[in-house]
């Protein structure tokens, strides 16, 4: 309905209070907020929590919300800093009944149960949820949003040499966590 | 310089390299099939990590933000509802507060029969003489 629509329009209505742009908007960015989220933090219900009030932010800040910089990022930004949060809340969760600090997602499935199951996007989801935050952030920006290494760089207010630092070593961690699913494919 | 030759393999994939930076990676992976190894397996992985990766919520999801979004809206308005009504209760009771002043006021003034300030105050109005000259009957042992 609203698919003909620039986000600025889009954004003005829901300013005047029409929740049907909000809603264009939503549907417009869940893709990303997903991948974002999910990326960083599997696919749970906290995940779903994260993506809705990451709009629910958006949907506060629509009157200081400025034009100039582009809405996939802001939301982008949003949904890291929640994502971050989460992890950060999950660690002391863990350490609090652990005793030992984790922010990874889950441990891998067998390799022998991939042969079975075939859960490819289970596999790479949990290889990613393996890595260290500050490198899964840099991968789930770069291979799942598919942002360039500048805008990377701008999002995570980092220089780029360290995005892609980063990124080697992600990929580097993640080609040895999927090496036994993809073998030399990765 | 192999860095430099990875670092501008890792940008490669921006598709920002300038005229020089291209010529250079060209001729590296020219030159190197461990270089050629190396970039075929980055594309690999990425394209295995983007077809793989999950990029919506549960079904469903829009109307659950607005549900949100409809819900911080109510708690908000209870918010407003609530210093609203205090407001009011302030002004209600500010009002009988100065009406019950003002009644006192009118009845001192009647009852003492003078228009003054004491005398609205219902304080009996005394000169500084009339203080001075009044007899202190206390006794020392009544002091002590």
């Amino acid at each position: 309905m609203d698919d003909h629509l620039t986000d600025e329009e889009l954004i003005r209505r829901a300013r005047e209070g029409d929740d049907e742009a909000f809603r264009g908007l939503v549907r417009r960015y869940e893709s990303l907020v997903a991948g974002t989220v999910i990326g960083m933090l599997g696919q749970c219900p906290e995940a779903d929590d994260v993506g809705q009030e990451t709009f629910v932010r958006l949907y506060r800040s629509l009157k200081n919300f400025r034009s100039e910089s582009k809405l996939g990022t802001y939301l982008t930004r949003i949904a890291i800093n929640l994502s971050l949060n989460e992890l950060k809340r999950r660690n002391r969760r863990k350490k609090l009944f652990f005793q030992k600090p984790i922010d990874e997602i889950h441990d891998l499935p067998d390799e022998n149960a991939h042969a079975e199951s075939n859960e490819d996007r289970e596999i790479v989801q949990q290889a990613i949820g393996k890595l260290e935050a500050k490198f899964r952030l840099v991968v789930v920006l770069r291979l799942i949003d598919g942002y360039s290494t500048e805008e990377t760089a701008k999002i995570l207010k980092i220089p780029i040499g360290t995005v892609l630092s980063r990124l080697a070593r992600g990929q580097k961690k993640l080609r040895t966590l999927l090496k036994p699913y993809y073998g030399e494919r990765t | 310089m192999k860095k430099k030759i990875l670092e501008l393999l890792c940008l490669s994939f921006d598709g920002h390299l300038s005229d020089e930076e291209r010529r250079l990676l060209e001729d590296a992976l020219s030159r190197s099939p461990g270089l050629r190894e190396e970039k075929e397996r980055i594309e690999a992985l990425r394209q295995t990590v983007a077809q793989q990766a999950v990029r919506s919520f549960r079904p469903f999801f829009a109307e659950r933000v607005m549900h949100a979004i409809a819900t911080a809206r109510g708690a908000k308005n209870g918010l407003e509802r609530f210093a609203e009504a205090l407001q009011l209760a302030f002004r209600r009771v500010a009002l009988v507060g100065a009406t019950a002043i003002l009644v006192l006021l009118v009845v001192n003034i009647v009852r003492t029969g003078e228009l003054s300030v004491a005398g609205a105050l219902g304080m009996p109005q005394e000169t500084l003489v009339e203080v001075l000259e009044t007899p202190f009957d206390a006794t020392v042992e009544d002091l002590l």
